[in-house]
């Protein structure tokens, strides 16, 4: 005591509050508050510390919100230009639909305008860059997409009258002629190539087609940077789709009713060719990337939590320890009041500095992010998109706002029990504990303890709000802070188990007992950072559990879904039935199956799904796919996500749908598609191929973690029956007996590098490269949180090392080496750890099948198997035990100053 | 730096100590000797190097000079571990500021000293209560520490100083946190448990008439131990 008192009077001024008349202002205060912050002893680093963790929560989840708006802005940016001033777009299957439906269209009273385009993507044949091209009808695109024809000729000079440019825009549209090319910039750059130059595209037939280009793209519209515009007949060229078309963009007649439109048009348009507003399909498009970027920012405030968890630690040590000075101050005629809006202000400087900081780190993650792994975070969506940073003044003052409440939440319980020091009394030991007391003792604690956790049991019923899991984060929300509001009662549990069985023994160690006897006679302070340890315990536990099932599922799964040795192909590509046949006929193929792949469109509100028609065995699916067992999975967890589906669609809309279904042909879909249609095996489904509906039967479900939108795999002689299209996109390759990869590769040399031959191995390696990058923030996250639990660890033996060190120095006395004591310590430590271990990881798997059965089904619709990584959470607990151990012997260090003899002199 | 052995009387015996804090020299060639069951007051000024001296007897703090034997152990020719397991079993300790450890209960406290000179549980199961018995606190056995009052608490601080039957009682102004009162009875009690225990005594206090009851007054003046009567 005498130690915190003088500190008090070594400091440069006495505040001697008693003289005032009137209460202190806030600048008073505050400056009362900086002041104190200056003092924190030993306890600096801890602060710094905190406010690190705090800032890295803001930083990562303004970082998330920021990259993401980046890439949304872009994409539907990208969306709206290329729409230009259309209303409504007509879309049909990726095979696109029949050019007789244009003429329906345009013929529509309530059409104005419409504008035919072909979509595509085709190798360029010298530099293998793949060019995205539209194919447009200049004529009709100027009333429609005036963007796409705002092409300049290579003549275009500076300071030019408005006259001169319209004259020069009006040539370029003109000159679209079959074999010119109007390119943006950035592919130009991508190219090598300027105007005027010659290049020649591959066609799916693999055959050269020549183009010049003719001019840039306006530079200005950034969507167009990276696509080439092209004349509609070329395109149909190209892509194989003479006769055909991607999309039809309308502008409405003025007076017509607008929502009416839309549904007379669909009546009149064949099977799977939907209206739909441009915006809208943007918006269901990143649709699909909404629950991973909801995943990322939950983690985000996961890590928020952690560092209010940290401030709550340090701030809570900090008062239990300096409570004698906070006596002297009351002593010296501070309020109650006053007392507390000083502790608060500091953590308002603390959040403050915390948030800030965080802000800036927040900007230059995402621009490092940006720059490095691209605006989908490498998770493949928003491919194509090439995003650049904004300022962002809401989002930025939200997330600030975040992590200052974040820090006045952890500050308010130590600065309430601060204020509430008595003044000047006397502090007999014992007294520190009595103040914490309710934590380990108080029934209320308890009870909302297991209230918290009952709750997260009624929340893992919650049907999933528009495709969120809200129930799932809410239930991880009440586990995570029920268990850290247990945390003291578990741990005094713990201690009372271990203190009883020392005293069993007939002669226990005295080092040991004294060890254990310590800790459970003052358990809070321990307990405080053994709450911030079982947190990011359990969240390090409960990610390594979800990415090493979703891991091993996944590669368990690459085996399954690619059974053959090499693989050729992919949707741009067309084998044709010639070529089909050619490739099975030769030396190095054993055997040979082909896939043919589409996308439909089941609703004008719903992403595309890809349909893959490939040859498949009906009475051994099994051997092809990845079926899951039974209708939605096994045991209880599957079917209350199947209850959970079957709430978010609607009661009864799967049993209207059974009907006798022997007669139909039958189709296996995936997951997502099961649950984005609500439908299951023994369930028929009706399918738009071809421009007209066809009846299936639903004859398995399958895992797929490559589709977010849904596939739906179907036998490819049906297929060819339905919609007389033979050709292939990909061709799956056995080898002969003898025959390798590489002359196999050689020997389909003739495709002339339409599409070159990877071996699975490959394939399957860069798909797990893949994985690991969609989960490169998650690693760091798992990282940090370990990070957190050792601050959490050190600072607190650091502080219960101070704290006690008058205790320790009366052991020194007793005859107790200083050997002894640091075992002790150390002991403490690891029993902490320990601690920390039963808890986190017990959490942590409860929180990891949250995320494996509740949020990844709801989210992505995918399901993986329970695979727990015994070694890599082995080898945390053994990092943890010897870092305790090291941190337990670096703390104990402090002892061997004769300061801490001379504290026996000191009233405790 | 041998000393001649000790006649077997002599239970503590100090030669020539200094002891310097920076530039300051606090024990400047102090010589002590006392006696078995002999009982000495040491007096001095307010940073005249009373504690100083009992840490040097102890062992906690490491000397300049001199040499110090306690029942013929030399302290300064043991390591660190081999010297706090010779203040184990030879020294029992008494603060101004009691320093029980308030995670045990009195039973506990005065059960320490012998749980960590590894006593049998027979043997622990009859000392302390005898102690406790001794002190007059035999009701009090399983109190906290924080429910006891300042004399009470320096009584159980005295069963625990005298639980393991130790050649040598250091005690640091025993009394300086108490009444007057009770800062009597705790020292009358002191000296007879010293005594009844047949150990030696080195009590250092401020109060002249507590310095009387003991055997023989040591003052430190100057960093050297004067005998005053
Ligand atoms: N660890 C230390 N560092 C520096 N000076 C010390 C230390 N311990 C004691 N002193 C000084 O040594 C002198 C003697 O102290 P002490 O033995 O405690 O005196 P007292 O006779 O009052 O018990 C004092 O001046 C004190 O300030
Ligand atoms: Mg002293």
């Amino acid at each position: 005591m005498q130690a915190e008192s003088s500190s008090v009077m070594r400091g440069v001024r006495i505040p001697d509050f008693h003289r005032r008349s009137a209460p202190l202002g806030f600048s008073a205060l505050l400056l009362e508050a900086v002041r104190d912050l200056a003092a924190y002893r030993g306890a600096r680093l801890r602060l710094a510390l905190a406010v690190a963790v705090l800032a890295l929560g803001v930083g990562l989840g303004l970082a998330i919100h920021l990259i993401n708006e980046v890439a949304l802005g872009e994409f539907t940016g990208a969306i709206r230009t290329l729409a230009g001033q259309a209303d409504l777009s007509v879309r049909g299957p990726q095979s696109g639909f029949a050019e007789s439906v244009f003429a329906q269209i345009v013929l529509h009273p309530g059409v104005a305008a419409a504008s035919p385009i072909v979509e595509g993507e085709r190798p360029e044949r010298a530099s293998r860059v793949l060019v995205r091209f539209l194919g447009i009808d200049p004529l009709r695109a100027q009333f429609v997409e005036p963007a796409l024809i705002s092409g300049r000729m290579p003549q275009g000079r500076a300071s030019k009258s408005a006259d001169e440019r319209a004259d020069e825009r009006a040539e370029a549209r003109l000159g679209l002629r079959t074999d010119r090319l109007f390119a943006g910039v950035r592919l130009l750059e991508r190219l090598h190539r300027s105007i005027g130059d010659r290049i020649e595209l591959l066609d799916v037939r693999g055959e050269p087609v020549g183009f010049v280009i003719a001019g840039t793209l306006d530079p200005a519209v950034s969507a167009l940077a990276d696509r080439a515009v092209i004349d509609i007949a070329a395109a149909q060229y190209l892509e194989g789709m003479v006769g055909r078309l991607s999309r039809v963009d309308v502008r409405v007649r003025p007076g017509t009713d607008e929502g009416q439109l839309p549904t007379q048009l669909t009546r009149a348009l064949p099977a799977g060719v939907t209206v739909i507003a441009p915006l809208e399909g943007a918006r269901s498009d990143a649709q699909v990337s909404r629950a991973y970027r909801i995943n990322l920012s939950v983690l985000a405030l996961v890590a928020l939590f952690c560092g209010s968890l940290l401030i709550f630690s340090a701030q809570a040590l900090q008062v239990a320890r300096r409570r004698a000075h906070f006596a002297l101050l009351r002593a010296l005629g501070l309020t109650e009041g006053e007392l507390l809006s000083q502790q608060l202000i500091q953590a308002l400087l603390l959040g403050s500095l915390g948030a800030l900081l965080g802000a800036c780190l927040a900007y230059g993650i995402a621009a490092l992010a940006l720059a490095h792994l691209g605006a989908d975070l490498g998770s493949g969506f928003f491919r194509g998109v090439t995003p650049s940073l904004r300022w962002d003044g809401t989002a930025t003052g939200l997330y600030t706002l975040g992590g200052i409440l974040a820090a006045l939440a952890g500050a308010a319980l130590p600065a309430l029990e601060a204020a509430r020091v008595a003044p000047a009394r006397g502090l007999k030991p014992g007294a520190l504990e009595d103040a914490w007391r309710p934590l380990t003792q108080g029934r209320s604690v308890l009870i909302s303890g297991l209230a918290l956790l009952f709750a997260a049991m009624g929340f893992l019923l919650m049907p999933p709000v528009g495709g969120v899991p809200v129930g799932g984060y809410l239930a991880i929300a009440c586990v995570l802070l029920g268990s850290v509001v247990l945390t003291p009662r578990v741990l005094v549990l713990l201690l009372g188990v271990l203190s009883m069985a020392l005293r069993r023994r007939p002669a226990p160690n005295a080092v040991a007992l004294i060890s254990v006897e310590q800790l459970r006679g003052a358990p809070s302070g321990p307990a405080v950072s053994l709450a911030a340890m079982v947190a990011s315990v359990s969240l390090a536990v409960a990610m390594m559990i979800m990415v090493n099932s979703f891991r091993v599922s996944f590669q368990s799964w690459l085996e399954q879904i690619l059974p053959a040795q090499a693989y050729l192909g992919d949707a741009g590509l067309r084998l044709s039935a010639d070529e089909q046949a050619r490739i099975g006929r030769l030396p190095q193929v054993g055997r040979v199956e082909f896939l043919r792949s589409d996308e439909l469109r089941l609703s004008p509100d719903q992403v595309p799904m890809m349909l893959l028609a490939r040859d498949i065995d009906p009475a051994n699916p099994r051997a092809r796919l990845p079926l899951v067992e039974g209708p939605m999975g096994a045991g209880l967890v599957a079917s209350m996500a199947a209850e959970r589906a079957r709430r978010a669609l609607g009661e009864g809309s799967l049993a209207t749908r059974a009907v006798p279904l022997s007669a139909l042909p039958p189709v296996w879909i995936s997951e997502a598609a099961a649950a984005l249609t609500g439908l299951t095996v023994g369930q028929f489904i009706d399918l738009p191929i071809g421009g007209q509906t066809h009846r299936f039967r639903i004859d398995g479900i399958w895992r797929d973690y490559a589709r977010q939108q849904g596939a739906i795999v179907i036998e490819r002689a049906h297929y060819q029956a339905l919609t007389g299209d033979l050709s292939a996109n990909i061709a799956a390759l056995w080898l002969a007996p003898a025959a390798t990869v590489d002359e196999l590769r050689a020997a389909l040399g003739w495709l002339d590098g339409r599409s070159r031959l990877k071996d699975v191995g490959s394939i399957r390696a860069f798909s797990l490269t893949l994985f690991d990058r969609t989960f490169v923030v998650t690693y760091a996250l798992v990282a940090v949180s370990v990070l957190i639990g050792l601050i959490a660890l050190a600072g607190n033996l650091a502080t219960l090392v101070l704290a006690r060190r008058g205790e320790l120095s009366v052991l020194r006395h007793l005859g107790v080496a200083l050997i002894e004591i640091t075992r002790m310590i150390a002991l403490q430590a690891l029993l902490i750890v320990l601690a920390a271990l039963i808890m986190g990881v017990s959490v942590g798997w409860v929180i990891g099948r949250i995320l494996i059965e509740v949020v990844n089904r709801d989210s992505f619709h995918w399901s993986m198997d329970l695979h727990v990584p015994w070694g890599a959470m082995g080898a945390l607990a053994l990092l943890l035990a010897v870092l305790a151990l090291l941190t337990g012997w670096l703390s104990a260090r402090a002892v061997r100053s004769a300061d801490v003899i001379r504290s026996v002199t000191e009233d405790w | 730096m041998a000393i001649e052995t000790p006649p077997a009387t002599i239970a503590l015996s100090a030669h020539a100590l200094t002891k310097h804090f920076g530039s300051r020299r606090v024990l400047d060639g102090l010589d002590l000797e006392v006696a078995r069951g002999e009982i000495v007051a040491v007096i001095g000024e307010s940073g005249a190097g009373k504690s100083t001296l009992l840490n040097l007897l102890a062992g906690l703090e490491t000397s300049d000079g001199g040499a110090i034997a306690i029942e013929g152990v030399d302290l300064a020719h043991l390591d660190e571990r081999a010297r706090s397991l010779a203040r184990r079993r030879l020294i029992g300790f008494v603060f101004q500021a009691f320093h029980l450890l308030p995670y045990f209960d009195v039973a506990g406290n005065v059960e320490l000293p012998l749980r960590l000179l590894g006593w049998p549980l027979e043997d622990r199961r009859a000392r302390v209560p005898a102690m406790l018995e001794a002190v007059g606190l035999a009701d009090r056995a399983l109190a906290r520490t924080h429910q006891l009052s300042g004399g009470e608490l320096q009584r159980v601080a005295l069963a625990r100083a005298l639980a393991h039957r130790p050649a040598l009682v250091l005690a640091d102004e025993p009394t300086g946190n108490l009444d007057a009162r009770t800062a009597r009875e705790v020292l009358d009690l002191l000296l007879r448990e010293i005594r009844a225990n047949h150990a030696t005594g080195l009590i250092v206090t401020h109060s002249h008439q507590a310095a009387m009851l003991c055997d023989r007054v040591v003052r430190i003046i100057d960093g050297r131990a004067f005998n005053a009567s």
